[in-house]
């Protein structure tokens, strides 16, 4: 079942054009990975989604209906945003509590422990908390709701590794709940654990959309190799890149497209270990960003 | 240094721009007016005899002894009002280049970049002193290229260097303010309180026993007599700046960044806030509880003239038979034009709850209230019916405070009763700025500093408005000027409803609007 389908959203600032012709959709239960460098467009879609900004075209679906002059719809979202300043005077248990009370939610059990999953000092002025500590207290929010759909703008970029993999775990267990999320990072690794599709956004348009697995003819392997002849000369063919000898071997990336013809060009060199390690995200990005285009 | 001289001017300049244009041309426009108005000496005579009357005493310093030429008269009736604004000015900037910058963690970011808290300070010093020198420097020129050869070389040294020390001491007492306080908010209010209880202690003892004033800094303006005995010495107690100064450097020198010595710990058991109105209500507690307070003692201060004000009128046999004989009642005048004046510092903390959802969009805050389910056009109804509140409120104590201050004294005949109305007539006038005021939110966030411009414009002209006899299309601009003066007119309905009518009207189109905007 489709519970948010994005159609041709357009959305410019004066000459700056931050979203263009964005469309993608999310299933129930499922992660989506919406990636993109700073600047990109991520948190100017999202913010179309909630509602914050009008698409200049587009639309925006909800359970198949259009959201335009619905004002309830909002009540199956939760949102996180990239960075709020809370109420400075308040504590953290306080806007919890605000929250709970606005949104209708009794559950003090599961607040509390939310607040000690995420161990948040929560007896705090607001205006003491760390980018982290506000985040946190708004994953905290948005876990504590019962909204179908949770929109997380960058949520961990201020959060330590530990707490990351608190945030892994309350996504695991509202993912299982059937529940869809949403989520944008510029940080690649993050979302490559989570997100069972992703759509990758540069310069306000979406150039891939898809499971990681399609995406990854797009990316480089990276090969660990040692052979019996020098290997040098190889680092001129135009799929070797990041080429790098090491103790344990001959380091190079390989785009995947062109791994018939590296192995033909690496027999003529006697190799006698190959190693390859898994594909990363940001060779994606480094394909675009050296090319300028990506081969179809 | 000069990167971060570079970064404060960067974030400043235009403010300090528009302030400098905007007191300047204040200032420069009124001796051209009165060189039109008051050419002759007799006119002026007529001038200096209405305002020597403790109301208008209170408002803008005592008459001057000697000739009253027209750089005397421009002296008289703007040196005091000016100030206030100069020293707003002050506050303003002085408070944007410090506490505000540190709230954003902007200076503790400097600071790890190896620019040191000195440079810091020095910039704040350079900006507060540089930006009060050029205004200075405009406002002599200005007034010494004036037609009137009444503005003397040294009459108008000493105009530009009292008010720009003023705005310069205000400046620095903020700086002291920004190391004491937690937030930029609390810098910002207290100084601007010291600011105006300084007036309001001024505007009590110029009347009552003028010798007590000199502890106020209005008065060592007025005690300069530029133009008349050009009393240099006066400037000397401007050198409390330089103590300030010390004080802020100390202070700032040695707490932590982010830091204050006063933390303003109120509650300590977690309260359960169930809506965002009493959130919003909550979070303005001190500003609302502040103004209330304020305009409490504003109104007690000018009811505690009424009682010189009817001794003056009693000694003043010939214009008590003329007054009379023309039907007028002079108490009831002047007292009028206390409760309009009043009325318009009234809007103030009405516009500040009303502009207080901006900062709500600024940080983020609005998008992420709305993303759960409330609606921001609820959001600005609850700011818009909170602001006319609070201002309704803020007048009626001051008059209240008025009718308690004066209800000693005899020969006014002003029940409670008509300060109340009086408080509800003019409350119209504060719908019209809040509808405004919502209108421009709706609009765009950026525009709202329009309603205040709006708000200064309208205070400009109803208090020199009286003094310097302006045309009355000035005052047609000004939604006050409409409403009935009470007391010394009856109380006028349809007026009444016309403004109350256009501000409704304003604020509805800009919830309208606001529905429709991008926010954040
Ligand atoms: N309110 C705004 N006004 C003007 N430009 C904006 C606004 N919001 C975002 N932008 C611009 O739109 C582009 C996309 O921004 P954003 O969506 O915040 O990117 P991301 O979240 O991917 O880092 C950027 O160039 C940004 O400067
Ligand atoms: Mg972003």
């Amino acid at each position: 079942m489709t519970v948010l389908e994005l159609k041709g959203l357009t959305k410019t600032f004066g000459k700056t054009v931050a979203a263009q012709d964005i469309s993608f959709e999310l299933e129930a239960g499922e992660v989506f990975g919406f990636i993109g460098p700073n600047g990109a467009g991520k948190s100017t879609t999202l913010r179309m989604i909630i509602g914050a900004l009008a698409p200049d075209s587009g639309e925006i679906l909800m359970d198949g209906k259009t959201v335009a002059g619905n004002r309830h719809y909002k009540q199956n979202i939760a949102y996180v945003p990239g960075d709020v300043n809370l109420w400075g005077n308040l504590t953290g248990e306080e806007v919890i509590r605000f929250f709970m009370e606005v949104r209708g939610y009794t559950d003090t059990a599961r607040k509390d422990h939310l607040i000690a999953q995420f161990r948040l000092d929560s007896k705090k002025k607001c205006k003491t908390y760390s980018k982290g500590n506000r985040q946190k207290v708004a994953l905290i929010c948005a876990f504590l709701s019962d909204a179908r759909l949770l929109i997380f703008d960058e949520p961990t970029s201020g959060l330590d590794p530990l707490m990351e993999r608190t945030f892994h775990e309350q996504l695991s267990s509202a993912k299982a709940e059937g529940r869809s999320i949403l989520l944008s990072s510029h940080i690649l690794s993050e979302v490559e654990k989570l997100a069972d599709r992703i759509a990758i956004i540069r310069e306000g348009r979406i150039i891939e959309t898809g499971p990681l697995e399609t995406l990854r003819h797009i990316t480089r392997t990276e090969y660990i190799v040692k052979a019996g002849q020098n290997l040098a000369e190889m680092q001129k063919l135009p799929y070797v890149h990041d080429y790098e000898e090491t103790g344990d071997g001959t380091h190079m990336r390989i785009d995947n497209d062109s791994v018939g013809e590296f192995l033909e060009a690496l027999a003529l060199h006697q190799p006698h270990h190959l190693e390859t390690l898994p594909p990363r995200l940001e060779d994606i990005f480094m394909r675009y960003y050296e090319d300028g285009s990506v081969p179809s | 240094m000069n990167a971060f001289i570079g970064l404060t001017l960067r974030d400043v300049w235009l403010r300090v721009l528009l302030w400098i244009v905007g007191i300047s041309a204040l200032t420069l426009i009124v001796p051209f007016a009165f060189e039109g108005l008051y050419s002759s000496e007799q006119e002026r005579e007529v001038l200096r005899q209405t305002l020597d009357n403790p109301a208008l005493i209170a408002m803008i310093g005592p008459v001057p002894e000697g000739a009253y030429t027209i750089a005397v008269m421009f002296s008289h009736e703007m040196l005091v009002f000016m100030a206030i604004i100069h020293g707003l000015f002050g506050i303003m900037i002085a408070n944007a280049a410090s506490r505000r910058m540190e709230d954003q963690g902007l200076v503790e970011y400097v600071n790890s970049a190896g620019i040191t808290r000195q440079t810091i300070f020095m910039t704040q010093l350079l900006l507060g002193t540089g930006m009060n020198v050029l205004l200075g420097i405009v406002i002599f020129l200005g007034t010494y290229l004036s037609p009137d050869d009444s503005f003397t070389l040294v009459g108008c040294t000493l105009y530009a260097a009292g008010t720009s020390l003023f705005g310069l001491m205000f400046y620095t007492l903020t700086l002291v303010f920004a190391q004491l306080l937690p937030s930029s908010e609390w810098t910002f209010g207290m100084a601007l309180a010291i600011l105006l209880l300084l007036y309001l202690y001024r505007a009590i003892t110029d009347v009552v026993s003028p010798e007590m004033s000199v502890v106020s800094p209005y008065n060592w303006l007025t005690r300069l007599e530029p133009f008349a005995s050009n009393e240099a010495v006066w400037l000397l107690p401007f050198l409390l700046i330089v103590v300030l100064i010390g004080l802020a450097w100390v202070l700032f020198s040695r707490r932590d960044l982010g830091d204050a010595y006063f933390s303003m710990n109120l509650n300590k058991k977690p309260r359960t806030i169930g809506s965002y109105p009493r959130l919003m209500i909550g979070s303005m507690k001190v500003l609302t509880a502040s103004w209330l307070i304020g305009m409490m003692l504003i109104g007690a201060s000018y009811g505690s003239i009424f009682g010189d004000l009817d001794a003056f009128i009693n000694e003043n046999a010939f214009l008590a038979d003329s007054m009379a004989a023309s039907g007028e009642d002079p108490i009831g005048q002047f007292i009028s034009v206390l409760i309009m004046i009043t009325s318009v510092i009234g809007v103030i903390p009405a516009l500040m709850v009303s502009g207080r959802i901006l900062r709500e969009e600024k940080h983020g805050r609005l998008e992420w209230l709305e993303s759960a389910g409330m609606r921001r056009t609820r959001m600005l109804l609850g700011h818009g019916l909170y602001a006319i509140i609070v201002g309704f409120a803020g007048i009626l104590i001051a008059l209240l405070g008025m009718y308690g201050a004066s209800m000693t004294v005899e020969g006014i005949d002003m029940t409670a009763g008509d300060y109340v109305i009086a408080a509800i007539n003019y409350s119209a006038g504060v719908v019209l700025f809040v509808g405004l005021s919502m209108l421009l939110i709706g609009l765009r966030a950026r525009l709202h500093f329009v309603v205040w411009f709006y708000l200064l414009f309208t205070f400009f002209i109803n208090y020199l408005g009286l003094i310097l006899g302006l045309d009355d299309a000035w005052l047609l601009a000004t939604p006050f000027h409409h409403l009935a003066a009470m007391p010394s007119e009856e109380m006028a309905w349809t007026p009444w409803l016309a403004i109350l009518g256009i501000g409704i009207v304003l604020s509805g189109a800009g919830v309208m609007l606001f529905r429709r905007r991008d926010v954040g």
